[in-house]
């Protein structure tokens, strides 16, 4: 209990910080989010999560009653009697069979494959789950008391009746019903024989029944013998002779043969109780999948075991190698597994499941679960009652995260509090943590907790009862071990204790009794009746329950300790606080969620196939694929992640998703460049840390690493040396810029020169507004003072997103601003400005409109006239080689510089060149607007991004709205874009000399002097244009 | 040493968690521990085992309440339940597997960072005969298959980091026990050296160096701590780093085994 108080209180106090920090603003997604990383954590095993907190369907509770696979649905249901008639037994006195007129009223269910019944009030008296395909014939019987009833034959020749009540309409339509349902399993009927070679009830009648033959024909047959389990060849555990074993043997064939065998049994008190005295060697790997219904599953996928077992034959995986290290450690003590067949066995199960599974694989315990299931089993029984297991019994115990063994150590602890209040009380007082001793138990359903004799009586009955089982026994161990527990303050000695009364199990209860009979009963039958009388109130409606209360607790604890987990284990970028790293991880996660949810949305919609064989062929093959990197994200999942966090990807933009429609977007390149670069060990998928890593380098504010960075993306990197770039990468290249720039092209965002001008011209319109106050004050006019107080709370309201700042206030806050225009946040936000100047009709205000944009026509213009002359510099620049060409040029992008080149005359394909990165570095520097983009705009952009997605609010919603508003603004003026760059790209170059004074002499011999190559530059950046639009 | 002196010295209680991946060998260095003994095939441990031991110094007597978990990397959520107010702890790894040393950092990191300030910590890499075959000079073979290790004696921490993570790959390929040591010695100590903690390589096999590594640590264990355990008193001692102020080995781990592996049994009063 301390351990998940530990958790709760971390999430908890997770979830306050993040309120702290919205200041009052609830965010309601943020609770849901744990759910949904710790669901994504537990991958496919959030299927066994669902079904706590899923409302159930009819057909899902069909399914869980009775244990069904999920192909089948419920089709009909009719109140009914049944009688049923034995074949008399063929050997021995002729007992009188159960009397044919003893019925049992009850239920009668019909699927796609099973006719079930069930009787009322008390589901133990009689109960059947028949296979359709082992009926042989069904007639109708003359009957006068009920409506309807029919006899239904048994392919061994047990004969139930039928009897139906209820209106003559329902028995028709379930009659009709039926029929259908016989039809189609028609041609599955061959199926069987195969299957009932497997079990050895059926061997044992048959081999009865043939002896029987054969003392009056003397025709000897031979039946194969079915495969058993390792018990077999290597001795079953424990002495026969004190387990009874022949008597438990005999009692088992009678009732076989009374109450029919294997698939066709019915179940009544007697089947009950002869499973709780304790299975026989022989039959108790068989009675193990009947009573847990892992038999149907085989039965219903014949084959798939050896089938997996071949497709995978020489995989390797990281499951397989974990299953390796345990296959030596696996009940050890039992002789079997010191042998090769024992461990061959157990390898061939677990590494099939672990491919079968994989979300799952391999978790240690199963190595223990699986060894005592194959003492007893063939590997396809075993097989088959591993899924049950871990799909149905233990769900979510072996998963990765190992959620369900923690959701059921806390179910457990709080049985104990309820049932044993005073010995809670103890041990929590003294500290000690109940699911440290427990845990075990339930793992690997107390083997190796107790001897194996024991340890498989209680597996007997789990088989049988379920998951309440563990519980029970669970509860009677500390119930017998009550008194001494109370004596004990630390864990340690709890689980000492513990371990020597396991140790004891076959000792005398009551060893000082005078009383002989009293004297004889072992510990571990008191256990059981513990067990099984005074905790025969835990129910496994109580425990579905209690597992739907914890549950959230616990996804939240898990969810709380991986998050800490894989950041504290991510190699610690330079540019990303914690917090930062935190946000980042939450994207991530939500990024891979949403695809897989995606993903699982359109494997919901292929339709489902009759041949279930294919089905299950194509949705395992889906399986892997997906969750082999279910921590991962592919490239379009990559895009939608980045596009939360940078501006320059349009989240609208069809074809930055749609596989089809790439490639003719100015993006494309460049995020597939970006992609490939954080995908270090290439490998098609991005993980956290590659992400984190890679945006480490996106948000560096180090201009030259920023710079490097970029040039990096472009530049084939041999040997940890940059190559150069030749001319198409450059071309590429500028389409990056092109691409990266969009935003602060398009006025959606304000950098830096544009934040001071606008700052200026706020210092300006400050100063006329307290002119115009003093004016208004002298006037009187307290309407228009009225609205241009209103105007002006507006616009500072959302100038931040965060405080309302008056007029009066705004001189306090103006150092702040200035500091934080160099900042990121409120780039951009600025913009709303435009918006709401707009609409105000004050004289100055229009003219402040205009200035501002005029602001924002620089600021597009000058990133235009930055890539151009990008572009321009870098071919000035460019140093001929021919190698370099040769070297970077694949033939596909010789065929495209091509037909570039034949379009632009600037790119002479008879002089190829290239520039290297102190080149690349030189030009951007060159260029004041590329040099801030580098080293402010683009990294602070997606700092601040990252920053504001912390409040959903200002992360969210804020930019799109205005975005919107702005677009008008800006329609004109992009498509106007060239013209002005032109113009003011001239008088930014003219001042870029002035300022940087570059030497002219430096490999440009065309320019003799300024005016020459004022028209030299208009040439060159009209043919830019050209190319631009090219491209 | 002597174990049966007259005079009843006081006993502390020091909880000691031991983590590390799967089959590195952390049941059997308790069980060497503990009773002398090796199993070859050790089941894996299911959440965790307890067992106690008694170790007794010149001064006192440190009972050991020792927590053996699961090493499989999803049992890692259920550690904290575990190393919750734990004095010491053993990080264990595998000197043979590459990656078993890469799980030996994030432990010591997990540890750093969630458990009880002031836990003194021992690296313990085992299975050293595995890689007895080269006894006489495993270091300076080591250094011929590491060339670079000579020469880098600056604290050039990512180099080693690639260096095991090219290791790791390597060794995926091939499955089978590979009795190569694949983590040098000099790794370790390195490691060791960077955080503070106590260093040896053992082998729970033959029984090398293993009781060094509970002594050393019941050595650092301070005095005042038996009063009560669990309540931040060893955050104050200073202890840590200087782990050969008992005289025991952390530079070599080699030097300590000659020593003491010879009569090491007379330390502990099992
Ligand atoms: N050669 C050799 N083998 C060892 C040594 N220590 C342990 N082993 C073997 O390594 C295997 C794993 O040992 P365990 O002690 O069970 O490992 P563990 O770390 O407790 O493993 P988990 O409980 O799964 O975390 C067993 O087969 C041991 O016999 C050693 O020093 N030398
Ligand atoms: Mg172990």
């Amino acid at each position: 209990m301390p351990f998940f108080e530990v958790l709760k209180n971390r999430a908890q106090s997770q979830i306050n910080a993040l309120l702290d920090k919205n200041s009052g603003n609830v965010n309601p997604a943020g609770q849901n989010n744990n759910h949904i990383h710790a669901q994504l954590l537990s991958g496919a095993e959030s299927s066994g999560f669902n079904n706590y907190k899923r409302t159930l369907t009819k057909d899902d509770k069909f399914r869980e009653q009775f244990n069904l696979a999920d192909d089948q649905t419920l089709i009909a249901d009719i109140n009914a009697e049944i009688g049923f008639v034995t074949a008399p037994l063929p050997d021995g006195p002729n007992k009188p069979s159960v009397d044919q007129q003893v019925l049992y009223s009850g239920k009668l269910f019909l699927s796609e494959s099973y006719l079930i019944f069930i009787s009322a009030n008390e589901p133990r008296v009689c109960s059947f789950t028949l296979p359709l395909l082992t009926i042989k014939r069904v007639e109708r019987l003359p009957s006068k008391a009920y409506v309807f009833a029919l006899s239904i034959q048994i392919y061994h020749g047990l004969t139930y009746s039928i009897q139906f009540i209820g209106l003559k309409s329902t028995c028709d339509r379930f009659c009709a019903a039926l029929k259908n349902q016989l039809k189609s399993n028609l041609p599955l009927i061959k199926t069987m024989k195969p299957f009932l070679n497997t079990l050895y009830s059926e061997y044992l009648i048959n081999m009865i029944e043939l002896k029987h033959h054969d003392s009056t024909s003397a025709q000897p047959t031979t039946i194969e013998t079915p495969v058993a389990g390792l018990g077999q060849i290597f001795k079953y555990p424990g002495d026969a002779r004190k387990l009874r074993d022949k008597s438990k043997m005999r009692l088992w064939l009678e009732y076989l043969q009374t109450h029919g065998r294997n698939l066709t049994i019915i179940k009544q008190a007697t089947f009950y109780k002869l499973i709780r005295v304790g299975l026989p060697n022989r039959l108790r790997g068989e009675l193990w999948e009947l009573s847990s219904g892992s038999m149907y599953l085989r039965l219903s996928n014949q084959g798939e075991y050896d089938r997996i077992l071949q497709e995978n034959k020489d995989k390797h995986s990281y499951a397989i190698e974990e299953i390796e290290k345990d296959l030596n450690r696996s009940l050890p003590e039992y002789p079997a597994y010191q042998s090769s067949e024992g461990i061959e066995r157990l390898r061939r199960v677990l590494t099939v499941y672990s491919w079968k599974n994989p979300d799952v694989g391999y978790c240690q315990a199963m190595n223990i679960v699986v060894a005592a299931l194959l003492i007893y089993m063939s590997e396809e029984q075993a097989f088959w009652c591993l899924n049950n297991l871990c799909d149905r019994l233990l769900p979510g115990y072996y998963s990765r995260t190992m959620y369900g063994t923690l959701l059921d150590q806390k179910v457990f602890e709080s049985l104990v509090e309820k049932t044993m209040p005073i010995l809670w009380n103890h041990l929590d007082k003294n500290d000690v943590q109940l699911s440290v001793v427990s845990l075990p138990w339930f793992l690997s359903i107390f083997v190796n907790s107790m001897p194996l004799v024991y340890a498989f009586r209680i597996v007997d009955i789990f088989f049988l009862e379920g998951p309440k089982t563990l519980f029970q026994v669970a509860l009677a161990v500390l119930r017998i071990n009550g008194e001494e527990l109370l004596e004990i303050s630390d864990d340690g000695a709890v689980i000492s204790v513990l371990k020597n009364y396991f140790l004891t199990l076959d000792l005398s209860a009551h060893p000082k009794s005078p009383n002989e009979s009293l004297r004889s009963i072992t510990r571990f039958q008191e256990l059981m009746v513990v067990a099984f009388k005074e905790f025969s109130g835990i129910s496994e409606e109580m425990i579905v329950e209690l597992r739907a209360k914890h549950q959230d607790k616990i996804l939240e604890g898990i969810e709380t300790f991986a998050k800490r987990n894989q950041i504290r284990s991510l190699l610690k970028p330079k540019n990303f606080t914690s917090e930062q790293l935190s946000i980042v991880y939450d994207k991530f996660y939500e990024a891979v969620l949403s695809t897989r949810e995606l993903d699982y949305q359109l494997d919901q919609k292929i339709p489902l196939k009759k041949d279930t064989h294919h089905n299950r062929e194509k949705s395992d093959s889906d399986a892997v694929s997906t969750t082999a990197h279910h921590s991962e994200m592919d490239e379009i999942t990559f895009y939608k992640f980045l596009s939360t966090l940078a501006d320059w990807i349009d989240i609208n933009d069809p074809s930055l998703f749609e596989p089809s429609a790439r490639g003719d977007s100015d993006g494309d390149d460049f995020l597939s460049r970006l992609f490939h670069n954080f995908d270090t060990e290439k490998t098609g998928y991005l993980s956290l840390q590659n992400v984190v890593d890679g945006l480490d380098k996106l948000v560096e504010t180090d201009l030259l690493s920023s710079i490097n960075h970029f040039f990096e993306l472009y530049s084939p990197c041999v040997e940890g040396k940059l190559h150069k770039v030749n001319r198409d990468t450059i071309l590429r290249m500028s389409e990056g810029l092109l691409f990266l720039t969009k935003p602060w092209r398009e006025g959606e965002k304000l950098d830096t020169i544009s934040m001071e001008q606008l700052e200026d011209l706020d210092q300006k319109r400050l100063q006329q507004l307290s002119l115009m106050e003093s004016f208004e004050e002298q006037n009187n006019d307290s309407l228009d003072n009225e609205d241009i107080i209103g105007h002006d709370d507006i616009l500072f309201d959302d100038n931040d997103g965060k405080s309302i700042k008056s007029v009066k206030s705004y001189k306090s806050t103006k150092s702040a601003q200035t500091s934080s225009s160099i900042s990121p946040q409120p780039s951009g936000s600025r913009s709303k400005q435009v918006n709401s100047n707009t609409n105000a009709d004050g004289k100055p205000s229009a003219d402040f409109k205009r200035d501002e944009e005029n602001i924002l026509h620089e600021q597009s213009a000058r990133y235009l006239s930055a890539v151009s002359s990008f572009i321009q510099r870098c071919f000035e620049y460019a140093t001929p080689e021919k190698e370099e060409v040769l070297i970077d040029l694949s033939d596909s992008n010789e065929d495209k510089e091509q037909e570039i080149c034949n379009n632009n005359v600037a790119l002479d394909p008879s002089h190829p060149l290239s520039i290297d990165l102190a080149t690349f570095r030189m030009v951007i520097l060159a260029d004041e607007t590329l040099e801030m983009f580098f080293s402010k705009s683009l990294p602070l952009s997606m700092l601040a991004n990252l920053n504001n997605s912390r409040q959903g609010l200002l992360g969210i919603d804020n930019p799109t709205r205005f975005k919107n508003t702005l677009k008008d603004v800006f329609d004109g003026l992009v498509t106007d874009g060239m013209r002005v760059a032109n113009e003011v790209k001239r008088r930014i170059d003219d001042g870029a000399k002035n300022t940087k004074g570059r030497s002219s002499s430096q490999g440009n011999n065309n320019h003799g002097d300024d005016d020459d190559e004022k028209v030299v530059d208009e040439d060159v950046s009209q043919k830019d244009r050209d190319l631009l639009e090219d491209l | 040493m002597d174990s049966q002196s007259t005079a009843p010295r006081p006993t502390t209680s020091v909880k000691l968690v031991l983590l590390g991946e799967a089959a590195v060998g952390k049941s059997s260095l308790v069980l060497r521990f503990v009773s002398n003994e090796f199993q070859e095939n050790k089941e894996p441990t299911i959440g965790a085992a307890f067992l106690t031991q008694k170790c007794s110094l010149a001064n006192k007597t440190i009972k050991f309440e020792i927590w053996d978990t699961a090493g499989q990397e999803r049992f890692a959520s259920l550690a904290p339940m575990y190393y919750r107010n734990a004095q010491s702890a053993l990080v264990v790894y595998d000197i043979t597997k590459p990656n078993s040393f890469i799980k030996a950092r994030h432990w010591v990191n997990e540890l750093k960072a969630q458990a009880s300030p002031g836990i003194i910590i021992a690296l313990v890499g085992n299975k050293l005969d595995l890689v007895e075959e080269d006894t006489n000079n495993t270091s300076s073979s080591n250094d011929a298959d590491h060339e670079d290790d000579e020469t880098e004696h600056s604290d050039n921490v990512e180099d080693t980091t690639n260096a095991i993570t090219e290791d790791a790959s390597d060794s995926d390929s091939d499955v089978e026990t590979q009795s190569a040591r694949c983590v040098a010695l000099q790794e370790g100590e390195k490691l060791a050296a960077e955080e503070g903690l106590l260093f040896f390589e053992t082998s729970a096999k033959t029984g090398l160096n293993v009781r060094d590594v509970f002594l050393a640590i019941a050595n650092k264990i301070p005095d005042e701590a038996s009063k009560r355990r669990g309540n931040g008193l060893l955050a104050g001692s200073g202890h840590n780093g200087d782990s050969d102020a008992n005289g025991l080995p952390n530079h070599d781990g080699r030097i300590s085994l000659d020593a003491s592996n010879a009569n090491g049994t007379g330390a502990c009063a099992c």
